[in-house]
Parts: structure tokens; sequence; C-alpha cells
């Protein structure tokens, strides 16, 4: 009895690490199969392309250097020095790069805009990542954007520390406004007054640059994601907003800007407006006020300085 | 002498001089009333609120010569006038192309396309919107010589070579030229992606322009087409009763298609050159116009095309430039909106 009476807790027991030991291993081996079938966390991509100036810019500021950037026209942001080593692709409607030679460039990632968003799938077909929703529309949402370019590539910390100082640059250069004027931003296309708005990046700059957007309050048509920041706005209204300045940013070459601006300052249905009487239509040579900048603080002071004046 | 004898015979004098019917005045009657409510609208409506009394002082002071000064009249006489004058041209001149086309083609689907007009003209402003944006004041007078150069185009292929001057060789080589100009404007809109939004905007449609400078721009062009296409109203008849009958009448089959081709060309360029493309006026208001008058008789459907095309595009003009205001939406789909639902029950009651 008495070898019984020791046998048992020994058993016990041994049937119990049996059990606990078979318990571990199917919890290894359930979690080794869930590792397997989840999907991997992504890596940061060590070899990536930049399609639009504000990402390729971004990423030299984290010290990632892309393999090729778009390659930018006439009127866009200038890219980073730091940029200069890298390839230049030309861009065409509607992928953007040519896939063959973004292919030849072996990309882990490709940063791309919601411009280019009808070459994203084929992109993804290749087996290649791509982010096409990084660019700011707003100027709030760029240490947003900031922080996801920053992330991607594995440099969060560098990322939050350059979010924080662009926002407190753009910040600081707000400070100090005088005068705020009413002001009507366009793109310069044809005879027709597409006048950004009030949730456009623009309309952003303008407002903190110390002007007041007198399309502010209008209601784009269709739908903001889809890029309604502008409207087609009627000279009727332009004549009672009655802006006291008016910037048309063009879409054409820079060669072009001085044959834009003579067309603009003697555009007809503006002639009575306060800013045609008092030689304050302006036309800019660059297009910062259409797209995003890495650098808004910059922009926004010279927008203070050249065409606020305040 | 064939005129001689057209004129003593009773028969073909018919569609020369249609009795007039009752039907027909009322048609006309209402078209004008509709014509004048829209003209009404047109000025007292629109982007931003003018007081009726403000409307109707800066139109008696424009009438009586006032020199008066203000915001309201401002808006009143520098845009909304030129652009309701604009707006009557461009749909009376497209209603006209249409029913001289169709009149003197003998084919109820001709409208300016046909002729390449709009395929030229869209390139000649394509020309300027996407190549040279700084030359942005030279885009009616380039949609006006691209659209008249590819109708030349196609009336020198057409009157050359074998069965020249026929129907079915002009509207071949219509296609052809029109489609050369077409795939031009395409290839000009993708390697300039970045303007397309100005392209889209002038392909659309749209009464937008400059205003009184543009009017007087293009205004003699359209002058000459509707003095011609009014001069080719009975000559239009005669050729309805067959090529042979009309040249027995004295009338010059191709001579008559030929002008009537070339006045509609002016007309449809004039037209794209102040309004872009709104090629269903010219292909839909002549039909419209026939149905509504039970004739086809050229005396009545070419001068009343050109009152009910007046009456739709302003009619249009108003709701596009007032649903989304102060935001202005295309002319062209808000026309098609007003006018194919009319079409359409017009076309049904016919069948």
């Amino acid at each position: 009895m008495a070898g019984v009476t020791v046998r048992m807790p020994f058993v016990r027991r041994a049937a119990a690490l049996r059990a606990l030991v078979l318990a571990a291993l199917s919890v290894a081996i359930a979690a080794a199969a869930l590792a397997a079938a989840a999907p991997a966390r992504a890596e940061a991509p060590e070899r990536v392309v930049a399609l639009t100036p504000f990402t390729a810019n971004i990423l030299a500021q984290l010290g990632v250097t892309p393999v090729a950037v778009a390659e930018p026209a006439a009127t866009e942001e200038k890219l980073s020095p730091r940029l200069r080593g890298a390839q230049r692709l030309a861009m065409s409607h509607p992928n953007g790069p040519n896939l063959e030679q973004l292919v030849a460039l072996r990309p882990d990632a490709v940063f791309s805009s919601p411009v280019w968003r009808a070459g994203t799938p084929k992109i993804q077909n290749l087996g290649i990542r791509v982010y096409d929703s990084l660019d700011p529309q707003r100027l709030g949402t760029v240490p947003i954007g900031i922080k996801k370019i920053a992330k991607i590539v594995g440099r969060e910390a560098q990322g939050v520390a350059l979010a924080n100082r662009v926002q407190r640059e753009y910040r600081a250069a707000s400070a100090g406004i005088r005068k705020h004027p009413r002001v009507l931003l366009v793109l310069g296309l044809a005879q027709y007054t597409l006048a950004m708005l009030g949730n456009s990046w623009g309309g952003d700059i303008i407002e903190a640059a110390g002007g007041e957007l007198v399309t502010k309050n209008i209601k784009p048509i269709g739908r903001t994601s889809e890029g309604a920041v502008v409207g087609n706005l009627s000279n009727e209204a332009v004549v009672r907003m009655n802006p006291d300045v008016i910037i048309v940013v063009p879409h054409g070459a820079a060669d072009e800007v001085p044959a834009i601006a003579r067309y603009y300052r003697n555009f007809a249905p503006w002639r009575k407006t306060k800013a045609a009487r008092t030689g304050r239509i302006y036309v800019p040579t660059d297009d910062l006020l259409l797209q995003a900048t890495s650098d808004p603080a910059s922009l926004i002071r010279k927008v203070r300085r050249e065409y606020l004046k305040n | 002498m064939p005129a001689a004898a057209a004129t003593e015979r009773p028969a073909p004098e018919l569609p020369l001089a249609p009795r007039v019917s009752v039907r027909r005045v009322l048609v006309v009657a209402g078209i004008v009333v509709a014509l004048v409510a829209a003209v009404c609208a047109s000025l007292a409506l629109g982007s931003v609120k003018v007081p009726l009394d403000q409307v109707v002082d800066a139109m008696f002071g424009w009438l009586t010569g006032d020199q008066a000064r203000g915001v309201d009249r401002e808006i009143i006489l520098q845009l909304r006038l030129p652009r309701t004058v604009t707006a009557i041209a461009v749909g009376a001149s497209l209603g006209v192309a249409g029913a001289l086309l169709q009149g003197s083609l003998g084919n109820p689907l001709a409208s300016p396309d046909v002729v390449g007009v709009t395929g030229g003209a869209a390139f000649g402003a394509m020309l300027v919107i996407l190549l040279s944006p700084g030359h942005v004041a030279l885009l009616p007078l380039s949609a006006l010589v691209f659209g008249m150069v590819a109708a030349l185009l196609v009336l020198m292929i057409s009157w050359t070579g074998t069965n020249r001057g026929g129907v079915g060789r002009l509207i071949l080589s219509g296609i052809a030229i029109g489609a050369i100009f077409t795939a031009a404007t395409s290839m000009l809109m993708a390697l300039h992606p970045s303007r397309a939004p100005s392209a889209v905007m002038w392909l659309a449609g749209s009464l937008q322009t400059e205003g009184w400078p543009t009017i007087r721009s293009v205004a003699p062009y359209l002058a000459v087409g509707l003095v011609l296409a009014f001069c080719l109203m009975r000559p239009l008849n005669r050729l309805a009763l067959g090529d042979e009958v009309a040249a027995s009448l004295g009338t010059s089959p191709r001579l008559v298609r030929l002008v009537a081709i070339v006045a509609a060309a002016i007309l449809a360029s004039g037209s794209a050159a102040l309004a872009g493309l709104l090629g269903f006026l010219g292909i839909v208001v002549p039909h419209a116009v026939r149905l509504l008058g039970g004739t086809s008789n050229n005396t009545f459907v070419v001068p009343v095309s050109a009152l009910a095309g007046a009456t739709l595009l302003t009619a249009g003009d108003v709701v596009a430039r007032t649903l989304k205001a102060p935001l202005e939406l295309p002319v062209g789909p808000m026309m098609v909106a007003i006018g194919v639902p009319l079409f359409l029950w017009l076309l049904r009651r016919a069948v």
C-alpha cells in the first residue's frame, strides 16, 4: 500500500508534466502556424522611388535617397540638392512612370500620388508596394504626411522631429500679420475662372498668410476626396466679391508666364475689381500654391511678402 | 429655260411658297414667347442677385446711352448682356447650320460633325489651351480658323476625283478629316494632362467668354453665315425634290450644296469659337422644328431652327449658371438635359 501511496503522486506528477509539455508544444506550434499564416510585417523598403516633389524632398530630409524621382515640370517645386544623384523618371498619363523603366529600377516601394492613381494597381501587380495618398492636400496634414512617410521607411523618430519642426516653422511664418486683404486664387487655365476653394492647399496657404480667401465658404461640386477643390466661379461673383488681390497660378511653362500675366491683367470681366484697378493681379512663376511643398513656411512668407504685402 | 419652267409649274411651287398654317403660326409664336422669356431670365438671373429694378434701369440706360456706373450695372451690361447675346447668336447659328446640312445633304444625321468642323475647331482650341496658354486671347480665332480649315479639306477631297460633290463622298471625307483632328486633339490632351481641366471645360461647352471683345471678333462671320443661309432657303427646297428636278428648275445641286456647307461651316466654327462644342443643337433642333411644324419646308425650318436654337441655348445657360451658383456648370449637358426630353416627347408623338 505504501509503495502504491508513494508511487501514485509520482505517476500524477509525471502525467501532469507530460500534459504541460504537450500544452506548451501545442501553443508553440499554434503560434508558429499563426505567425506563418499572418502577413509579414512590412520591412522598411531599401530601394524607393518618389513620384512627387513632396515625398522626394521629405525622404531626402529623412536621410533616404530614392533610386529615382519624377522629372519635375518646369514650374514645380525644386528638388532637394540631396536628390542630385537620383535617376529622373519622365511621367505621362495615366500611369505616371513607364512601367518597364520602373521595374528595371527594382524598387521595393513607390511613393506616388492621386494624380497617378490609375497606375497604382499595375505597379502593385508587379509586386511593388505603392503609397499614393501621402501627399498632403491641406496645410494641416503636412506633419501627418511626414510622419507616415517616416514610418514606412523606418525612421519614425526623425519623422516626428521633422514634422514638429515643419509645423513650428509654418506657424511662425504666420506671426505678426498686420493686414488681411481679400484674395481670389485661381488656376490660370484659358478664359475660365477656376477658383481654388476653401478646402484646397492654396486656400490654406492664403489663409495662413493672413489673406481672406473670398471663396472659402463656397461648397465644391463633387467630392473633396476626388480632388474637388476647384470650382468654375462665375465672373459675376468675382465682380461682386471685389477681391483686393487676385493670384493666378498658371499651368504653363515659365517662359509663358509673362504672356499669361498680360492676359489676366487685361481680362475684361475682372476690370472693375479692386485688384485690377490697383494693379494687384499676380501671376507666380511656380505652382507651389497648387500642390503640397515640404517647406510651407517659406511659401507662406513668400505669399505675404510678394502678394499680400502684410 | 428651266427657271421659266419652274415658275410655270404649280406643283413644285408648293414647297417654295408654303401656305400659312395655324399650327406653324402657333409654333413660331410659342418659340418667340419662350425665347423672350429665356432672354428675360438670362438678364434677371445669375450667380449674384441683382434687384429687378436695377436690371431694368441698366437695360434702359444702355438703350438710351446713359453712362451711369455701378457694380450691378457692370454685372448686367458687361457680363450678363454679352452672355445672353452670345447664347442667342450661338444657338441660332448652330440650329441654322444643322438645318442647312440636313437640307443640303438629304441626311437626317447631318450635323457640323459631318463636315469636320467640330473636330477642326476643337483642335484649334486645344492648340491654344494646351500648347500656348499664354496666348489664350487667340482661342476663338484659332477655333474658327481650324474649323474652317477642316471644312475646306473636306470640301477639297469630296469635290475632286470620281463622283465629286456626291453626298456619300462628302460624308465619308468629313468622317476621315474629323477623325484626324480628333486624334490630334486626344494626343495634345495626353501630352499636357496638367492643362486638361480647361480643355474639358471648353469641350463641354461654356458661354464664359471675355464678353463684348470676343463677340465683336466673331460676329461678322456669323452674320455672313446667316445671310447665306437665308438666301439658300428656296434653293434647298428645290434640292429636296431631287437633284434632277432641282436642276430642271434651274438650280445647280452641287453649287447649292457647296454654298450650304460653306455657310454651315462658318456658322459652326464661329459658334465653337464662342462657346466650345455644342453639337447637340445642330442635329436635334432642326428635327424638333420639323416635328413641331409638321413640315420640312426650309423657309420654315431654317428661320425657326434659329429661334429654337437660340431659345434652348439661352435657357440651358441660365440653368448652368444658377443651379450651383456662384459656381458654373458646363452648358452642354444642361442643354441636353432640357432638350432631350422635349425632343423624345416630340419623337414619340410623331411615331
